[in-house]
C-alpha cells in the first residue's frame, strides 16, 4: 500500500523549497494564469521548470492549479499554456472544468489530472462521471464528514484527496459569487476578496459568518485507515514560517503513525505547535459533525498576528558555534527559543550571546530583515532553511525594560 | 422564444392566462437557492392538473452518497410523467441519466460555472441538451456561447439573483448567538456598498439572494435577434402582481419587437425599469480578478 501523500501549498519558489524540505511529498502551485489565487506571486514558466527540477531531484512532485472557471476569453490561449507547463515536467494539473480535463487527457495522457475542490464533489456517483472523463484523483468538498469520505472511497477507483489544514470557505467552493457582487472581483477566476470575512449588518446588530480554520491533526490516523490518498494543506499565500511549521508538524504526525509511535501526548504537543502558528482559531469543521455555531466567528475578521517567528537560518558556522540568521521579529539575550530544522531536529536553548551583522555583540535583535548571529553549541546538523521560534520571553529583561 | 417561469405557488392559472407554457419547479429536498419548493407528489398533481404545460424540474443541490438511490428513483418517476428537462448541478445526475438510459433531457445548471462555449459543447456531447448560463457573464459572452455551442442556452433574465449557497446553518447560528427567536431567514447589508441580501435557511443550508432585482430587459432584443430559445424569470421574493405585470411586458415585447420602433423600444424599457429598477447585473459589466 502506498504511503499517504502530504501535499502543501507554495506561492513561490522559496515556499516550494521550504515545503519539500520540511517533509511535503508534493506541492501545488499556481502559474501566472488560470489559477484561483490571481493575486499571489505565482510561478512563471521558468519558475515552474525550476520547481519541477528541484522537486524531482528529491523524488517529489509538483501539481499546477488550472482551476479557474473559464470564460470564453480565457479558454482561447489555454492549449499553448498547458503545452508549456507539460514541457516543464509538471506531474499533475488541478482542474475544475471537464472540457480542460478532456483536453489534457487527450493530448498529454502521461500527466495526471486532479479534480479541483472547486467542483465541490460530494458523492461517488459524480466521481464516477469524472473518472470516465479521465481524472486520476478527486479533491473532495470540504463539507464532508469522515464517514462520508470513507463511504465514497469504498466506491471509487480514483485517488481521493482531502483538505486537512487551513482556511475554510463559508460557502460551497464554486457556489459563491459574493465577491463578484460586492467587489466586482470574480471569485471563480482567482479574484476572491474573502467577502465572507466582512462584517455585515442586520436590522439590529452585526452579522458575521467568517469561519474558523480547519485542523485535522487528530484525524490523520483515521484518514490513513480509510485509504485517503493525499492530505492537503491550504494556503498558497501563507508565510514560510507557517508552512515550515505546519508541514513539519504533519510530517511528524504521519511518520509517527506509520512507525507506530503515535501517542496522545505527542499529538497534544503537535497540536500546541500548530496552535502557536495559527492566526485564527481552528476546529475540525465537518469531519465529525455538521459545522455549527462553534465553527465560526461572530466578530468579523479575527486574525492575530504571530510574533513567534524570530528568523530563518542562513548558515551555521560549526567552528565558532554561530548561527547566522535573517531576523523577522524582535528578540533579545535571555529569551528561550527553539531552533528547528527540515530534518525534524529541534534544539531549545536560551540566547546567551547575540552579534549583529558586523559581529559586534548586542543584546537585542530589533531590526527585522537584518542579519544577526546567535551563539549556539550543538551537535545537530543545522542546514539552511532551519528556523528559530520564540518559546518564552526573558521575563526578567521585560520587567527591567518596563520600569 | 419561450419564457420559463419559476412560480411561488402551485396555482399556475395566472401564468397560463398570460400565455406561459413552461414552468420550472424546484424539487423539495433536492434543490437549493429558491424560496419555495415542491414535493414529488405536488409535481405529479401539477402535471395532472396542467397536462399541456412543459415542466422543468430543478434538482440543483450537491448530492450526498446516501441520497443517490433516492435520486435514482425520483429520476425514474419523473421520466414517467413527461418532464421536459431537469436542471442539475451535481454530475451524479448526468451519470445516472447515462446508467439508467433515461430519455429525460437535462439542463447543465451549475450556477456560477456555466461561462464558456467549449464546456457547453463538452456537456452537449455528453447528452446535455440545455445550459442555464451564469448570471455573472456579460451579454456578449452569452451571445458567444449561443453562436459557438450546440447546447441550447437558457438565460436567467429577471430575478432576485441567488448569489451563494452555504451548507452552514448561518441563520440559526446568528439567532442563537444573539439570543433572538429563530426564523428561517435574515436580511443583511454590506456596510460599504449598501447591497442587501436575504439569507434563507432550510435543512440543506443557506441561500444568499440579492435584494435588488436583476433586470435583463435591456438585452432582450439582442437575445431575440440572436435566436435565443429560452429565458427564465424567477418569481422568488417578487410581489405577485408586480411579477405578472413584468411577465406581461416581456411577453408583449417578444411578440411585437420586430415591429417596434426605437422610440417604442425606449418607452417599453422605461416601463420595465420603473417596475423593476435598472440593475442589469453583469450583462454590461465585466468582473475582474487580477487586482493591480
Amino acid at each position: 500500500m502506498k504511503k499517504i501523500e502530504l501535499l502543501a501549498p507554495a506561492g513561490d519558489l522559496e515556499r516550494l523549497k521550504i515545503n519539500l524540505l520540511y517533509g511535503a511529498d508534493a506541492v501545488y502551485i499556481g502559474g501566472k494564469k488560470y489559477g484561483l489565487r490571481a493575486n499571489a506571486t505565482n510561478f512563471s514558466i521558468d519558475e515552474i521548470r525550476a520547481a519541477c527540477t528541484f522537486a524531482h531531484k528529491l523524488n517529489k512532485k509538483v501539481y499546477l492549479t488550472l482551476n479557474i472557471v473559464f470564460h470564453c476569453e480565457d479558454i482561447k490561449d489555454v492549449d499553448e499554456y498547458i503545452k508549456q507547463v507539460v514541457e516543464c515536467g509538471i506531474d499533475a494539473f488541478i482542474v475544475s472544468d471537464p472540457f480542460i480535463i478532456s483536453h489534457i487527457k487527450k493530448n498529454y495522457p502521461q500527466v495526471e489530472v486532479h479534480l479541483s475542490t472547486q467542483n465541490s464533489t460530494t458523492n461517488a456517483k459524480a466521481i464516477s462521471f469524472f473518472e470516465q472523463a479521465g481524472v486520476d484523483r478527486v479533491v473532495l468538498a470540504r463539507e464532508l464528514s469522515l464517514k462520508q469520505i470513507e463511504d465514497i472511497i469504498k466506491e471509487v477507483n480514483v485517488d481521493v484527496e482531502v483538505f486537512i489544514h487551513g482556511a475554510m470557505c463559508t460557502c460551497f467552493s464554486g457556489r459563491c459569487a459574493l465577491s463578484n457582487y460586492i467587489t466586482n472581483r470574480d471569485a471563480n477566476r482567482g479574484g476572491c476578496a474573502q467577502v465572507c470575512r466582512f462584517c455585515f449588518k442586520t436590522e439590529s446588530s452585526d452579522f458575521t459568518m467568517a469561519t474558523k480554520d480547519l485542523n485535522a491533526c487528530r484525524y490523520i490516523k483515521k484518514m490513513i485507515e480509510i485509504n485517503v490518498r493525499s492530505l492537503k494543506i491550504e494556503g498558497r499565500m501563507r508565510s514560510i514560517y507557517y508552512l515550515a511549521t505546519v508541514v513539519g508538524t504533519y510530517r511528524k504526525i504521519i511518520d509517527a503513525i506509520y512507525n507506530n509511535e503515535l501517542t496522545d501526548e505527542f499529538l497534544t504537543e503537535q497540536e500546541y505547535i500548530l496552535s502557536r502558528v495559527a492566526n485564527r482559531e481552528t476546529s475540525s469543521q465537518y469531519l465529525e459533525k455538521e459545522a455549527d455555531e462553534t465553527d465560526q466567528y461572530y466578530t468579523g475578521r479575527n486574525e492575530a498576528s504571530n510574533q513567534d517567528y524570530l528568523g530563518q537560518v542562513i548558515e551555521y558556522d560549526k567552528n565558532n558555534h554561530l548561527v547566522k540568521i535573517y531576523e523577522r521579529n524582535y528578540f533579545e539575550v535571555g529569551d528561550e527559543v527553539e531552533l528547528f530544522t527540515p530534518n525534524k531536529d529541534t534544539v531549545v536553548f536560551n540566547v546567551q550571546k547575540l552579534l549583529n551583522e558586523e559581529k559586534c555583540e548586542v543584546f537585542i535583535a530589533n531590526h527585522p530583515d537584518n542579519i544577526y548571529y546567535i551563539y549556539l553549541d550543538t551537535k545537530i546538523d543545522i542546514p539552511p532553511y532551519s528556523m528559530i521560534r520564540l518559546i518564552k520571553k526573558n521575563m526578567k529583561e521585560d520587567a527591567y525594560n518596563n520600569d | 422564444m419561450e419564457v420559463i417561469v419559476k412560480p411561488i405557488n402551485s396555482f399556475l392559472d395566472d401564468y397560463i392566462k398570460l400565455g406561459i407554457s413552461s414552468i420550472m419547479l424546484p424539487l423539495e429536498g433536492y434543490a437549493v437557492e429558491y424560496t419555495n419548493y415542491y414535493s414529488l407528489d405536488q409535481i405529479k398533481n401539477i402535471r395532472r392538473k396542467y397536462p399541456n404545460i412543459k415542466l422543468f424540474i430543478s434538482m440543483n443541490k450537491n448530492l450526498l452518497n446516501d441520497e443517490i438511490n433516492k435520486v435514482k428513483e425520483i429520476l425514474q418517476e419523473l421520466e414517467k410523467i413527461n418532464i421536459k428537462a431537469i436542471f442539475f448541478y451535481d454530475l451524479a445526475i448526468l451519470k445516472l441519466k447515462h446508467e439508467l438510459n433515461l430519455k429525460i433531457d437535462l439542463v447543465w445548471s451549475q450556477t456560477h460555472m456555466v461561462t464558456n462555449d467549449k464546456t457547453c459543447n463538452y456537456y452537449y456531447e455528453q447528452g446535455v441538451k440545455y445550459a442555464l448560463l451564469s448570471k455573472e457573464i456579460t451579454k456578449e459572452e452569452a451571445i458567444t456561447i449561443k453562436k459557438n455551442s450546440a447546447i441550447t442556452p437558457i438565460i436567467e433574465l429577471i430575478s432576485y439573483p441567488c448569489i451563494a449557497f452555504s451548507k452552514r446553518k448561518l441563520v440559526s447560528n446568528y439567532y442563537s448567538h444573539t439570543n433572538q427567536d429563530k426564523k428561517c431567514f435574515v436580511d443583511i447589508k454590506d456596510i460599504k456598498t449598501k447591497q442587501q441580501f436575504k439569507l434563507i435557511e432550510n435543512q440543506d443550508g443557506v441561500s444568499f439572494i440579492g435584494k435588488k432585482v436583476m433586470n435583463g430587459s435591456k438585452i432582450l432584443r439582442d437575445l431575440l435577434e440572436n435566436d435565443f430559445s429560452y429565458i427564465l424569470l424567477k418569481e422568488d421574493l417578487f410581489d405577485h402582481e408586480v411579477f405578472l405585470n413584468c411577465l406581461t411586458n416581456i411577453l408583449y415585447y417578444i411578440n411585437n419587437y420586430k415591429n417596434m420602433t426605437k422610440e417604442e423600444d425606449r418607452l417599453w424599457l422605461k416601463m420595465q425599469n420603473e417596475l423593476l429598477g435598472r440593475n442589469t447585473n453583469f450583462f454590461y459589466r465585466k468582473s475582474i480578478y487580477k487586482v493591480k
